[in-house]
C-alpha cells in the first residue's frame, strides 16, 4: 500500500509539526546520569558557553542477534538472484525495528487506558539503477509527502523459517514497486533536462559493524496504574479544571540494520515519558491548557510519587492562573523567548529548513539552499545538531542515538557558526556540495528515511546574564515607545511549512506568556500565537542569555515521528508578531461539576 | 423451524424500569447487584441531574437522556509459520450520551445538521471499585459530555424548526422518537477472556502447518477475543446490563499463480474453535490455495450460478443486511427495499426473519444476539418476509409511516443515531432440496440456457458489511460443474453487478442451512457481530467476468532459493 502517494493530494501542505514538552531544569527533570547504567555516559565536557554536554561511550560489543545473520544471508541471496533481472539492484538494506510499548493513563483518580503491545517490522531500502540516478530519485511534485510504505510485520521472536519467508515475500513486492518507480524516474528524467546537475541519489559511506545488547523493559504495571490513579485524583480538588490526565508511555526499541555494503548494526534504546496535563475553558470561550512532561530513558529514573504530585499540582495551578489571566492584545514589539520557547523556535524556523533533502527539491521553498557561507542572522550564535549527545546540563536528550537508520554513525552537524550558515542535516541523499551523510537519516518504522533533526543545540558566543537580557528587553521596549514587552516561557509545540506553494511561515504555540512592564513587573496573559517568516524572524534576534533549557519532544515529518530535543538559551528578539489565538466557540459547562470536592483548594 | 430453534438464556431479571434507587433496590437478582455497583450509581446520579437541571435560560431541560458505559477488554494474537507476529492486550471504557430536546413529535434527531458524534473515550473501568467508590471521575465525564450534547441539541433543534417553518408539508411526517414501555434487563452471564496461553498455542500450531505448503507466499493465523460489558440507563427509567464475550479466529494465505496472478484466501470463525479443528481448516486452505495456482483462468460467463454454503450467506448479507432497515434517512430517503413493503421480494416459498434472542438455529450457533439494542430496547423476533412478501422492517425508535414503534433492532455502535440493523438473520425455503438435487437443478438451468456447464461459488472474500452500499464481492473459490459431474476449479472470477432485485429470481434453494458470521465495524472502532443463516441459493442469471487488467509478475527472487 502506498499511503504516501494517497496522502499527498489530499494533504495539500506538509505541516512539519512538533509536539514539544517542556523539560525544564526542575528537580524532576534533572536526572542523575549515573542512574542510567545501561548507556555508559561519559564525564561531562563544558562548552565555552557554559553548556555542560555529555556523550555516551559505546557499550561492550556483543554477538549480533540471529536476526542479523538472517538479514545478511537474505541480502546475499536476493542480490544474487535479482542480478538476472533486467534492472538488477545495486544496493539493498534491511532494517528490523523491534518495539515493546506500554501505555497507561489515568484521569480524576480512575484508569483511562492501559495497554501493552509489541511488534517487529521490516523496512527495505532497495536501489535499482545507479547511485547517480535510482528508483528513489525524487519526481517533481512528489516531494514532501509522507514516506509511509506499509507495515511488514515480522515474528516477535527468533523464528528462522517464518522470518526468511517474510523477508523473501516483502523483498519481491518491494522489487516490483522499485522497478515501477525506476520506470517513472527514467521517463520523467528524459523530460527534465534541467535535472541533469542534480546530486546523486545515494552517497558512498564506509561499512560499519556495531552491536550493542538489546534492552528489555520490565515495568510493574499494577504499581504504575495505582500511582497514576493517585496522582490524577488531585485534579478533583480543582473544580474549574475541565479535563486532565496523567499518563506513562514506555517504549523500548532494538534496531537491526544490514546492507549489501556489509554494514551490520544493532542498537537499542528506551524512552520513558510521563505526561501531566490539564485543560479548561475561560468564561470568554478561549481554551487554556498546561502540561508537563518528564522524558527519561529508564523507568527507575522517573521521580518519586511526591515529586509527581508536586509537578501535577503546578500544572493545575498554572491552568487556574491562565483562566484568570487577561487576553493578550495583538502586539508587534520586542520579546524574550526563554530557553524552552527558543528551542521550539529554532527547531521550526531553522531546523526543518536545513534538512538536506529540502535543498534540491523543486517543490521546496529552499529558504537556505544557496546561503552556505553567508550570514543568516545578526546574532553571534553557533548552532549544531548532535545525535551523539547523551545529556545537557544533566538533562537526558530525546534525540540521542549512536547510528542512524541508514547505518551511519551519528555525527555533530555544524549548521551555523557565528551567524553564518555552514551546513545541512544529511542522510545518504547528498545535497549539492555535501556528498556525505552526517548520520541524520531517520525514520519511524514503515517509512522511508529522510534527514531529520536529533539534538539541536544553540550556543551564544557572547552570552548575557538573565538580568542583562531583561534590561536589554526593557531598553528596547522604551526605544520602540511601548508600554511593555513580552516574555515567553513555555510552548506546547509548533509547525512550519516548507513547500514552495505554501506561505513560508511558521507558527509556535506558547502556553505561558508574560507582559514585562517598564518597571520590571511581569503579568501572565493568555490567548497568544507567534507567527512569522523564518528569515525575518532570525534576523530579529539581537542577544542571547547564558541560561540553557532543554525541551524534549517528538517531531513529525515525511519519515514519521522521531524523538528530538532542542537546547537553547533565552533569546531577545527586537520584533515579534503576536496573533490572538483563534477562539473556539466553547463555554464553561452550564451545570456546576458533580459534587464539588470537600477538599477544594480554589 | 419449530424444534430447531433454541432460545437464549433467560435474563435473570426483566422488569419495568423505575427511576429511583429505593424502588430499584426491590428488583430481583442481578439488578440488585447492579444498583450497588458504583459505575451504575455514578451513571444514575448524573443522569438525574442532566434530565432535571441541565437547562439554559428560556430553554427546557432535555425530555429524554440515555447514558451508556461500555467496557471492553481485548486480546489480539497473530502468528505466521509458528511464530507470533502481533501480541496486543488492551482494555478501556467508552461512554455515550443520547440527549433529546423538544418532544417525541419533533426533537433534535432526524435532521441533516452538523454531524453529531457523541463518542468520546472515557475513564476505564476501575478494577478495584473501592478506590473509586464514589464514581466522581465517571460523573465528571458524563457532566462534560452531556453539556456538549445539550448545546448541539439546542442548535440542531433551532435549525430544524427554522427549516420546517419554511417548508410546506406534503405528507404528515412521522414522529421523531417512538414511545416505548420502559423495560430493563440484566443478563447474568459469566464473560471472561479465554486463556491467552491456550490461544497462543492454538494459533501457532495452526500457523506452523503452512510450512507444509511451500507454494504459499504469505500466511497468517490470528485470534481476537473481546469481553464487552454494556451498561445503559435512561430518563425513562431503563437500567440494563449485559456482559458478552466473543472470540474470532481467522486464517489468511496468499500466493501467486505461475503467471503472476495474485491469489488469496481468508476465512473467519466465531466462537470456540479447537486446536485440531483449526489445524484441519489450515490444511484445507493450504491445499485449496496450492491447487488453485494451477487452475485455469475463468472465462466470461452469464448464466445460472449456485452460491453454496457460506457463499450464499455472504451474498445474502451483501445484498440484504443494510436494505432491511426501516429507519428513514435524515433526508426522508428509504432503502430500495423499504419502498417495497407488502410486495414480493423473494420467491413465494421463502421466508426471512431476524431474531436476536436466538442462540442457535438447526444446531448452527448464532453470534448476532443481544439482550437490548443500542437504544436500550429489548429485541423481538421480526418476521420480515412471509411467502416471499415483505411484511416488516428492522426498526429502531425512529418511527416510519407504517411502523410506530421499535422492534429492538436499533444499532449505532457508539456514535450517531441508531438505525434498524440485523442481529441473527435467517432465511428459509419451504421447497428446499438436497445439495445434490440443487446441483442437478443448476445443470438443468444451464442446459436450458444453452450452456455447457454451470458455475458454483463456494466462498467469497471475507469482509464486514460495507456501509456504503453494494460492491460486488470477489469469489475466493469457484468451479465449473459439468453434466458428467466433472468439477474444474477456476481462478480470477469476478461477479458482475447484483442487486436486491436479483433475490426475486432465485430458482431454487437447499433444505440445509449454512451460516456466515459478520461484524460491522463502527467509526468508534468497536464491532457489532451478526449472523446470517441461509440455504444454498441458485440464482437464474449472474455475470461472471474474466479479469481484464494486467497483474503482477511472478516473484523475481524465486521461492526455491530460500528453502
Amino acid at each position: 500500500m502506498r499511503l504516501g502517494a494517497k496522502i499527498r493530494p489530499t494533504l495539500g501542505v506538509i505541516a512539519l509539526s512538533l509536539l514539544v514538552q517542556a523539560c525544564v531544569a526542575a528537580p524532576a527533570a534533572r536526572m542523575p546520569d549515573e542512574r542510567v547504567s545501561s548507556e555508559h555516559p561519559q564525564r561531562p565536557a563544558v562548552a565555552p558557553s557554559g553548556l555542560r554536554v555529555m556523550r555516551s561511550s559505546p557499550l561492550a560489543s556483543v554477538e549480533p542477534a540471529p536476526v542479523l545473520h538472517v538479514l545478511h544471508e537474505s541480502i546475499a541471496l536476493a542480490m544474487a538472484h535479482l542480478q538476472s533481472q533486467p534492472d538488477p539492484p545495486y544496493f539493498l538494506a534491511y532494517q528490523v525495528i523491534g518495539e515493546q510499548q506500554l501505555s497507561i493513563s489515568a484521569q480524576n483518580g480512575a484508569l483511562l487506558a492501559s495497554s501493552e503491545s509489541s511488534a517487529r517490522t521490516l523496512d527495505i531500502d532497495l536501489r535499482l539503477g545507479s547511485r547517480s540516478r535510482d528508483n528513489t530519485h525524487p519526481l517533481p511534485g512528489s516531494e514532501g509527502g509522507s514516506t509511509f510504505r506499509g507495515l511488514n510485520l515480522l515474528p516477535l521472536e527468533e523464528a528462522d523459517a517464518s522470518l526468511r519467508r517474510a523477508i523473501w515475500n516483502a523483498t519481491n513486492l518491494e522489487y516490483e514497486r522499485s522497478r515501477e518507480d525506476l520506470m517513472h524516474v527514467r521517463s520523467s528524467v528524459q523530460l527534465q533536462e534541467s535535472d541533469a546537475q542534480k546530486s546523486p541519489d545515494l552517497s558512498k559511506e564506509e561499512a560499519v559493524r556495531f552491536h550493542e545488547p538489546s534492552l528489555e523493559t520490565v515495568v510493574d504495571k499494577a504499581l504504575w496504574e495505582g500511582r497514576l490513579k493517585r496522582v490524577s485524583q488531585l485534579a478533583l480538588s480543582y473544580p474549574s479544571i475541565m479535563t486532565s490526565s496523567v499518563s506513562l508511555d514506555v517504549s523500548t526499541e532494538t534496531r537491526y540494520l544490514a546492507n549489501s555494503e556489509q554494514s551490520s548494526v544493532q542498537v537499542s534504546g528506551r524512552q520513558v515519558r510521563l505526561w501531566l496535563s490539564a485543560e479548561s475553558v475561560a468564561q470568554d470561550g478561549l481554551p487554556v491548557s498546561r502540561f508537563a512532561s518528564i522524558d527519561v530513558r529508564s523507568i527507575d529514573a522517573l521521580p518519586n510519587e511526591s515529586v509527581l504530585f508536586a509537578r501535577f499540582e503546578q500544572v493545575l495551578r498554572d491552568t487556574l492562573a491562565l483562566l484568570q489571566a487577561p487576553v493578550v492584545e495583538p502586539y508587534v514589539g520586542p520579546a524574550i523567548l526563554d530557553g524552552l520557547a527558543a528551542g521550539v523556535f529554532f527547531h521550526e524556523v531553522l531546523g526543518h529548513r536545513i534538512e538536506g533533502h529540502r535543498q534540491d527539491a523543486k517543490s521546496e521553498g529552499q529558504t537556505f539552499a544557496s546561503r552556505i557561507g553567508q550570514p543568516i542572522m545578526q546574532a553571534r550564535l553557533n548552532i549544531y545538531d548532535d545525535p551523539s549527545l547523551y545529556s545537557v546540563n544533566g538533562i537526558q536528550l530525546n534525540g540521542f542515538y549512536r547510528f542512524d537508520d541508514q547505518g551511519v554513525a551519528a555525527q555533530r552537524a555544524e549548521l551555523v557558526q557565528d551567524g553564518i550558515l555552514r551546513g545541512f542535516l544529511q542522510s545518504r541523499r547528498p545535497t549539492r556540495g555535501f556528498p556525505h551523510s552526517n548520520g541524520h537519516g531517520r525514520r519511524q518504522a514503515a517509512h522511508g528515511v529522510v534527514a531529520r533533526q536529533a539534538n539541536l543545540v544553540v550556543e551564544p558566543i557572547e552570552p548575557l546574564s538573565r538580568e542583562a537580557l531583561k534590561q536589554a528587553l526593557l531598553e528596547e521596549v522604551g526605544r520602540q515607545g511601548l508600554r511593555y514587552g513580552l516574555r515567553f516561557t513555555e510552548i506546547s509545540g509548533g509547525f512550519t511549512q516548507t513547500q514552495r506553494y505554501d506561505t513560508q511561515a511558521f507558527k509556535v504555540m506558547p502556553t505561558m506568556v508574560y507582559r514585562v512592564y517598564l518597571d520590571g513587573r511581569e503579568e501572565l496573559v493568555r490567548g497568544v500565537d507567534i507567527e512569522g517568516t523564518p528569515l525575518t524572524a532570525l534576523s530579529k534576534i539581537v542577544a542571547a542569555g547564558d541560561d540553557f533549557e532543554v525541551f524534549n519532544g517528538t517531531c513529525g515529518a515525511e519519515s514519521g515521528w522521531v524523538p528530538v530535543s532542542a537546547t537553547s538559551p533565552s533569546i531577545l528578539v527586537s520584533q515579534i508578531e503576536v496573533a490572538r489565538q483563534e477562539a473556539l466557540d466553547e463555554r464553561p459547562p452550564l451545570l456546576p461539576p458533580p459534587s464539588p470536592s470537600p477538599m477544594g483548594r480554589e | 423451524m419449530g424444534s430447531g430453534i433454541r432460545r437464549r438464556c433467560r435474563p435473570a431479571a426483566l422488569i419495568a424500569g423505575l427511576l429511583f434507587l429505593d424502588d430499584y433496590a426491590q428488583a430481583q437478582g442481578r439488578l440488585d447487584t447492579l444498583a450497588l455497583d458504583p459505575v451504575s450509581q455514578a451513571m444514575e446520579s448524573e443522569l438525574l441531574r442532566t434530565h432535571r437541571e441541565l437547562e439554559r435560560p428560556g430553554r427546557p431541560p432535555p425530555y429524554y437522556v440515555g447514558f451508556w458505559v461500555i467496557d471492553f477488554e481485548l486480546v489480539e494474537l497473530r502468528g505466521s509459520l509458528g511464530a507470533l507476529t502481533v501480541d496486543r492486550r488492551d482494555s478501556g471504557r467508552r461512554i455515550k450520551v443520547e440527549l433529546r430536546l423538544g418532544d417525541h413529535r419533533v426533537d433534535n434527531s432526524n435532521f441533516m445538521g452538523p454531524n453529531l458524534e457523541f463518542e468520546v473515550q472515557r475513564p476505564g473501568d476501575d478494577p478495584q471499585p473501592a478506590v473509586q467508590a464514589d464514581g466522581t471521575a465517571l460523573r465528571r465525564e458524563f457532566w462534560l459530555l452531556a453539556d456538549t450534547a445539550y448545546r448541539s441539541a439546542n442548535e440542531l433543534l433551532d435549525q430544524k424548526k427554522a427549516q420546517r417553518a419554511s417548508e410546506v408539508e406534503v405528507d404528515e411526517l412521522p414522529a421523531d422518537f417512538s414511545v416505548e414501555e420502559p423495560r430493563s434487563v440484566a443478563v447474568d452471564r459469566h464473560a471472561t477472556l479465554p486463556d491467552r496461553d491456550v490461544l497462543i498455542r492454538t494459533i501457532l500450531a495452526a500457523s506452523e502447518r503452512f510450512l507444509s505448503y511451500p507454494a504459499i507466499h504469505d500466511s497468517e493465523v490470528a485470534v481476537e477475543a473481546w469481553v464487552v460489558r454494556r451498561r445503559f440507563v435512561s430518563s425513562e427509567g431503563v437500567r440494563s446490563y449485559e456482559p458478552s464475550q466473543l472470540t474470532r479466529f481467522s486464517v489468511r494465505g496468499s500466493t501467486q499463480a505461475p503467471d503472476g496472478m495474485p491469489l488469496s484466501h481468508s476465512e473467519e470463525w466465531f466462537g470456540t474453535v479447537t486446536s485440531d479443528a483449526l489445524l484441519a481448516q489450515v490444511t484445507r486452505i493450504g491445499s485449496e490455495l496450492t491447487s488453485l495456482r494451477d487452475a485455469p483462468l475463468v472465462e466470461d460467463y452469464s448464466g445460472p450460478v449456485l452460491f453454496e454454503g457460506i457463499a450464499a450467506a455472504q451474498i445474502t448479507a451483501e445484498l440484504l443486511s443494510l436494505s432491511l432497515s426501516g429507519t428513514p434517512g435524515h433526508d426522508g430517503q428509504d432503502t430500495p427495499l423499504a419502498r417495497r413493503l407488502g410486495r414480493r421480494v423473494l420467491p413465494s416459498d421463502f421466508s426471512l426473519f431476524d431474531d436476536p434472542t436466538l442462540d442457535s438455529v438447526q444446531g448452527i450457533p448464532l453470534f448476532g444476539g443481544y439482550a437490548f439494542d443500542d437504544e436500550g430496547v429489548i429485541p423481538q423476533r421480526v418476521s420480515l418476509v412471509e411467502s416471499g412478501r415483505l411484511k416488516q422492517l428492522l426498526m429502531s425508535r425512529t418511527p416510519r409511516k407504517e411502523f410506530s414503534s421499535s422492534n429492538g433492532h436499533g444499532r449505532s455502535g457508539l456514535s450517531g443515531w441508531a438505525k434498524g440493523g440485523i442481529g441473527n438473520l435467517v432465511m428459509e425455503s419451504r421447497r428446499g432440496v438436497s445439495k445434490a438435487a440443487l446441483r442437478r437443478r443448476l445443470l438443468a438451468t444451464a442446459a436450458e440456457q444453452g450452456l455447457e456447464y454451470g458455475v458454483v461459488v463456494t466462498r467469497l472474500d471475507t469482509r464486514g458489511f460495507s456501509t456504503n452500499g453494494f460492491s460486488p464481492p470477489v469469489p475466493q473459490t469457484a468451479f465449473k460443474l459439468y453434466p458428467d459431474g466433472r468439477i474444474v476449479f477456476v481462478r480470477g472470477a469476478a461477479l458482475g453487478e447484483m442487486s436486491v432485485r436479483d433475490l426475486r429470481d432465485i430458482v431454487a434453494a437447499s433444505s440445509e442451512l449454512s451460516a456466515g458470521h459478520f461484524s460491522t465495524t463502527w467509526p468508534s472502532g468497536l464491532e457489532t457481530p451478526s449472523t446470517v443463516v441461509v440455504p444454498s441459493l441458485l440464482f437464474e442469471e449472474v455475470e461472471v467476468k474474466r479479469p481484464k487488467s494486467a497483474h503482477a509478475r511472478p516473484p523475481a527472487w524465486p521461492r526455491s532459493a530460500i528453502e
